[in-house]
């Protein structure tokens, strides 16, 4: 347990003062200064020793997973552990990206439960190293830094926003599917009328009410429901725009808005990259945590070699499924790869940065498809 | 309410107190007061001033107290104080952020430092005491409003929470005072005096002289109870203040070698090798540049003066008595008596009578014809006029020629200084070099303390002579008298006593802990470890006896109530039990059952009753022994022991002629 103490500003200061005094009542005319002295030595080796106490006295728990949104407060708790009698006030708890969170006081032989205070505005897994507390317990003179042998992960998941769904193709009847066939079944939600009982017909799908009229038996009807499934290709490529943003992080948040409307319209979704080293399949009752793990866990291609030189099998993509290009880096190589993924027959639709307004490649993309998309760090637009 | 329960406020009114003191009036103080407790009222929360506005303010009534208030250094000191006085009221009338408080707290501390320059008697324990409990509060405060978001139920810090706390910081204030080693700088007295006026030379001021014919004590000095010093030491008689050297017959003085330098005190020497004694100097007029002391002295240093001296006649004389409160000093003396040389001159000055009669010398030779030697004839003469003589108070005045004479011959009474005038003129006739001492007679020792109170009425002169070989000894002709020279101690009553020492415990121990103090105290501590360790050597082998027998005659008495030391018993039996349970399990499993690791003795007891296992019963029977035994903590009789050993051997002795499955069974395979 490593534990290092430094003097606080206000700790020097009394320390100056008492260097003062000790000059003084060389001069003075009684001993009672020493008496006095000895008071503000007390106060001082006080906040000493409880520091060191307070500070060894803390345990923390939960900083080997923390969650968080982009530019949001923490999801998840720390929980404070002070085993010591006495209590602790004024604890920081600090990593190497900042200071997490601080409470201000913690009773003896208690536990308090703190959201971290900290806020991250880029996505992303970050690593909690170099953990420390920092005391100013309990007079404020002494800062006691402990360094904490805990190491976690903080994962901050992409904000969303709300964004139409691509265009999705390749229709199959889902029961729960937001899309209405012609025909009718006798599963869904959408009741679109009776018929008679035929046999085979199972009885639980009888319309008694119907049926109770004497002219037989009649079964529900509803309208057959649809779902669709959309192939999410991004770019990772880093890139910054002109204000210094990451656009692959503005690119990410678009990719998941777009995936998550597309879930919510009860489509089948599937991402990969341009290198297909990332595949990811979702189906419309997929777990949220699961897909905004994956979107955190992407990262631009220069930190990812391509499996150490060996080449990545495609994955088997569905042959119906739409097709949605988002683009970090907008370049004649991107436009290039657009071209090769695409294949025909397909709804097709393209989302490039907003940064690329006025070039002069979006005509290029236009040609491609029609179906062309800004998207900014919160929202998207048709070109 | 709020704002006068606040610990910074008390201590911003603390601090105003002892500023509000260093006045002559109280009605600064009251002024101080009164405006604290409005501005504790009303609750203010507005800036009067800008920051450089409140820093130019204060900057003029620092230079205004400095330049128009005090005479001396210290005093305008004092008076800065009282500019802060004014900043600290400034600063109520806003709220503070962290660093305005902090400054704050300095601040009202300074004041409480500058107020134990004036409050040197008990009110200051409560200031002292006051302190301790606020001073960790308000930082406590401070530094928690610092640090939490929400104020709405801020945590105090209570002194019955932290009593810990607050003993580290008391512990920690005495250890300090009593242990920390005190520095007086040389030029101390230079700030209390006006500025330069310390004359490096000495100066001849008003010459002490005592007129032998004349009768110089009164009758009001003799019974003034007023003390004028507190000496510490064990055992002290003559307090001399100066010697007087020069005698032109009638008139004792100083002379010029009375005021010459031999000696100015260095620090150099190890002085725990010499005796140490205190003074406290109580009466506040005391202004005299000669020192009162006993013995020759080594080194000496006090609150009151620079550079002492040693003249050639053995005053000490110090350059410029500085007026302050609370004077004292200390000084060391040898063990064993220097025995000074004297050389002719200085032996035929101090043998000088001033011209006797040649009757005074016959009567002097018949009074000392039986005696051998000078010390003898001394002694004679000394002796002679104890007996013969009368002390009294306002006796008439002696004849102004040969007042000696008229002394010996015909008046035969009078006061100490005339005994001592007399003596020293006498013992000088005898070719034996005298002096006249003026100082004082201890005679009230209080014995808590060990020190000794010196009063008015406790002046005294005697006579000091010279032997080759004996040196100076101090020798008085002064007749015992009730009044004035009563050797025997003064006992006081014991409750006056006892306040005198708790007075002298505050002023001489608290109030003036000197480093001769700290000397004793280390000493002291250092013979006590000592002391200890060669009485637990020699007491070590006995302690170890008593030691060791105490703890087996308490482990044998608290062994058999408590039946403890059946425990080694029970723990046999329950190992043989478990031996036994043991045995039993081995035999079961060379028939291929076999006890599972998570079954319990009776589930595994259940297990065999399921599969018809032969002898259950016997088993059923250890099993219950070995459980109430293992977990029920219960005996084991001698009956069950050889029940289960014969059981055991039972078991195993059928199951190798039978089987340890029943026949009905034994082609089932064992589960």
């Amino acid at each position: 347990m490593q534990i290092k103490v430094k003097p606080t500003k206000a700790g020097l200061f009394l320390m100056f003062l008492l260097l003062l005094f000790y000059v003084f009542s060389i001069m003075s005319q009684t001993g009672l200064m020493y008496l006095f002295l000895g008071i503000v030595i007390g106060v001082i080796l006080t906040d000493f020793i409880y520091g060191i106490f307070g500070a060894r006295a803390l345990t923390f728990y939960g900083l080997n997973k923390l969650i968080t949104t982009e530019g949001k407060p923490f999801d998840t708790e720390i929980k404070v552990v002070n085993s010591s009698r006495k209590g602790v006030c004024c604890v920081t708890l600090k990593s190497d990206l900042g200071i997490l969170c601080s409470v201000d006081y913690i009773k003896g032989k208690n536990i308090k439960h703190i959201t971290p205070k900290a806020v991250f505005y880029a996505m992303g897994i970050y690593r909690l190293d170099k953990l420390s507390i920092e005391t100013l317990n309990p007079f404020g003179l002494f800062t006691t830094y402990r360094k904490l042998r805990y190491q976690g992960i903080i994962k901050v998941y992409p904000e969303l926003y709300p964004a139409a769904s691509p265009p999705a193709s390749g229709f199959e009847p889902m029961l729960g599917g937001h899309y209405k066939g012609y025909h009718s079944t006798l599963f869904g939600e959408d009741f679109s009328g009776i018929r008679p009982y035929t046999k085979g017909d199972p009885v639980k799908f009888i319309h008694w009410k119907a049926s109770s009229r004497g002219q037989g038996l009649y079964v529900k009807e509803f309208r057959e429901e649809f779902s669709g499934k959309i192939t999410f290709f991004i770019q990772l490529k880093d890139n910054i725009n002109e204000r210094n943003k990451n656009v692959l992080n503005s690119a990410v948040r678009a990719l998941g808005s777009l995936a998550f409307s597309a879930l919510d319209l009860g489509h089948s979704i599937e991402i990969a990259d341009f290198s297909f080293s990332n595949y990811f399949k979702a189906s419309p009752f997929f777990g949220d945590t699961e897909i905004l793990e994956y979107l955190t866990a992407l990262k631009s291609d220069k930190h990812e070699p391509e499996s150490k030189g060996k080449p990545v099998e495609r994955p088997s993509f569905s042959r119906k499924a739409s097709q949605a290009f988002i683009l970090s880096k907008l370049d004649k190589l991107a436009v290039e790869e657009v071209k090769n993924k695409m294949t025909e027959q397909k709804k097709k639709s393209v989302y490039i940065p907003e940064m690329y307004k006025n070039d002069q490649l979006i005509k290029e993309v236009l040609n491609i498809t029609p179906n062309c998309f800004f998207f900014g760090r919160s929202k998207l637009w048709k070109i | 309410m709020e704002n006068l329960k606040s610990p910074l406020n008390i201590l911003i009114l603390i601090g105003l107190i002892c500023q509000g003191m260093t006045w002559d009036t109280y009605y600064l103080l009251f002024v101080y007061c009164l405006l604290w407790l409005l501005l504790c009222s009303l609750n203010l929360n507005r800036k009067f001033f800008g920051d450089l506005s409140e820093f130019f303010l204060i900057l003029t009534f620092l230079i205004f107290f400095y330049l128009f208030i005090g005479d001396n250094l210290f005093e305008k000191c004092m008076g800065l104080g009282n500019a802060l006085a004014v900043l600290q009221l400034l600063r109520m009338t806003y709220r503070l952020d962290y660093r305005r408080k902090i400054f704050t707290l300095a601040i009202a501390l300074t004041q409480i430092a500058i107020g134990a320059q004036v409050f040197l008697n008990y009110m200051f324990a409560a200031v002292l005491i006051l302190t301790i409990i606020l001073v960790p509060k308000i930082l406590f405060q401070i530094n928690y409003r610092e640090a939490s978001v929400d104020n709405i139920n801020p945590i105090k810090f209570k002194f019955l929470k932290h009593k810990i706390e607050y003993l580290i910081i008391f512990s920690s204030a005495i250890l300090f005072f009593l242990l920390f080693p005190r520095i007086n700088f040389e030029s101390n007295t230079r700030f209390y005096s006006n500025f330069g006026n310390i004359q490096k030379k000495p100066v001849y001021f008003t010459k002490p002289e005592l007129k032998t014919s004349n009768e110089s004590a009164s009758e009001e000095d003799s019974k003034n109870n007023v003390i004028l010093f507190q000496v510490y030491a064990d055992s002290l008689m003559y307090f001399k203040s100066f010697s007087m050297d020069k005698f032109d017959g009638d008139l004792w003085s100083i002379s010029y070698y009375g005021y010459l330098c031999v000696d100015k005190y260095t620090k150099n020497e190890n002085l725990m090798d010499y005796i140490y004694r205190k003074v406290n100097v109580r009466y506040s007029n005391f202004n005299s540049k000669f020192l009162p002391v006993d013995g020759k002295v080594e080194y000496i240093e006090g609150n009151f003066f620079d550079n002492p001296f040693l003249t050639r006649i053995g005053n000490i004389i110090i350059h410029e008595n500085v007026p302050r409160k609370n004077k004292n000093y200390e000084y060391w003396i040898r063990r064993k008596k220097n025995i000074p040389a004297l050389s002719d001159r200085t032996f035929k000055r101090l043998t000088k009578t001033g011209g006797i009669s040649e009757k005074l010398k016959k009567w002097l030779l018949n009074l000392t014809k039986n005696t051998k030697d000078k010390y003898e004839k001394a002694q004679a003469v000394c002796s002679y006029l104890n007996s013969n003589f009368k002390y009294e108070l306002g006796a008439p005045k002696l004849k102004e020629k040969n007042p000696v004479e008229n002394f010996i011959f015909k008046e035969k009474r009078g006061h100490c200084g005339r005994f001592a005038s007399a003596l020293a003129v006498l013992l000088r006739a005898l070719d034996i070099p005298a002096k006249v001492a003026v100082g004082y007679m201890a005679k009230e020792k209080n014995n808590f303390g060990n020190y000794y109170n010196i009063r008015i009425k406790d002046s005294h002169a005697w006579t000091e002579a010279y032997f080759r070989d004996r040196g100076w000894i101090n020798m008085d002709a002064t007749p015992a008298d009730e009044a004035a020279l009563d050797f025997q101690k003064i006992k006081e009553p014991l409750y006056k006593r006892l306040y005198d020492y708790i007075e002298y415990i505050w002023y001489s121990k608290i109030v003036n802990l000197t480093y001769g103090d700290q000397l004793i105290f280390i000493k002291d501590i250092g013979r006590l470890i000592k002391m200890a360790g060669i009485f637990i050597n020699r007491i070590f082998l006995y302690i170890l006896l008593i030691l060791g027998i105490l703890s087996f005659s308490g482990l044998v008495f608290f062994g058999i109530k408590k039946n403890k030391f059946t425990l080694h018993w029970r723990k046999r039996k329950k190992q043989n039990i478990k031996h036994f349970y043991d045995r039993l399990l081995r035999i079961l499993e060379k028939y291929s059952i076999k006890k599972p690791d998570n079954l319990t003795p009776y589930e595994f007891l259940d297990y065999l009753y399921k599969n018809n296992v032969n002898n259950y019963d016997d088993i059923n029977f250890i099993t219950d022994i070995f459980c109430r035994i293992k977990y029920g903590m219960k005996r084991i009789n001698e009956n069950e022991m050889d029940r289960i050993e014969n059981i055991i051997e039972s078991i195993g002795k059928f199951y190798s002629a039978n089987g340890a499955i029943s026949d009905e069974k034994s082609n089932k395979k064992f589960e």
